[in-house]
């Protein structure tokens, strides 16, 4: 059974590519603020997550944001430590990224990844998997909730 | 495939299409349409007595499926969008998202097109909820978290 399959890149239409431009934008500003941040400032204050807001549970998410931040911050330990499964995403979104900047500049996408169903489902499961483990209050559980740590 | 290259009816003289059954005269090789060689039974080269080698068109039976399954593979299912909205939205619609795009590549790769398709919408839908929901939130608690600060800069100056 093969995983995936790669399939010859595809021409971007105009939303594709201005949604390439924002993401891309928005990479670039991680760039910059990684290449002039002040270690001593502040963390950037994140928006809280709006299940965790209602429901008082996490979701596969919280601690993203944050993450996010952290990473920029070049600190992958404090972003692994916020949201493990988003580090383990970042290969991925590498990829995605790269694709997008490629768009931006070619028009074309990078040759494209197709996963096999299986595949696509076990991803589903993985993060379902995920949403309810991080919402067990047991060690090792607890492992995987958004902990701050420099 | 040679024989299929365009060609000129030696009985009718219209082009014989790749649409068209062809013949083609084992004595001269002079091409006709199936129809034309068996309206006049014979080839029509002075003295040929060549016999017909049929050269069938493909059938359109045969050609659908092939279009449909190209197509096919253009289904896009919106998988990378949705873990995005899952995981940087904080989105549990995100998660709906994901079913439906692994719905979606299930389907293609069972070769039900129809139903890639309809998922494939499904799935971009309930993205485009997670995204948008997830956007209004952080710019409402954005402003929200502006507005507070606002306010209680104001009292601290006050006393």
């Amino acid at each position: 059974m093969k995983l995936f399959s790669v399939r010859p890149p595809a021409a971007a239409g105009r939303k594709e590519r201005l949604l390439a431009l924002l993401l891309v934008s928005i990479a670039a500003g991680g760039l910059l603020y990684f290449l002039t941040y002040n270690p001593e400032a502040p963390l950037i204050q994140t928006p809280p997550c709006l299940f965790r807001t209602l429901t008082g549970l996490y979701c596969p998410g919280c601690g993203s944001r944050s993450a996010l931040i952290q990473l920029a911050r070049g600190n992958l330990y404090a972003a692994w430590r916020l949201n493990p499964l988003l580090i383990l995403f970042l290969p991925a979104a590498v990829l995605f990224l790269l694709s997008q900047v490629k768009i931006l500049l070619t028009g074309r996408s990078l040759p494209r990844l197709f996963l096999h169903p299986a595949l696509t489902w076990a991803i589903f499961f993985i993060i379902l998997a995920y949403w309810i483990c991080r919402n067990i209050p047991l060690y090792p559980f607890t492992l995987l909730q958004p902990v701050i740590v420099n | 495939m040679s024989e299929r290259e365009s060609k000129i009816c030696g009985y009718c003289g219209g082009e014989i299409t790749p649409r068209h059954n062809l013949v083609i005269c084992s004595g001269c090789n002079k091409a006709y349409h199936m129809h034309c060689w068996d309206k006049s039974g014979r080839c029509q080269t002075d003295g040929c007595e060549g016999k017909p080698v049929y050269h069938p068109a493909p059938e359109p039976e045969a050609q659908a499926p092939r279009q449909a399954s190209s197509m096919a593979k253009d289904v896009p299912n919106y998988l990378a969008w949705a873990i995005l909205a899952t995981i940087f939205c904080c989105q549990p619609l995100g998660i709906v998202a994901i079913v439906f795009a692994a719905q979606a590549s299930s389907s293609l790769a069972a070769g039900n097109y129809e139903a890639a398709l309809k998922t494939s919408t499904m799935a971009r839908n309930w993205c485009l909820a997670a995204t948008v929901v997830g956007v209004v939130w952080i710019v409402l608690v954005s402003i929200a978290a502006f507005v507070l600060a606002f306010i209680t800069e104001g009292i601290v100056m006050s006393i």
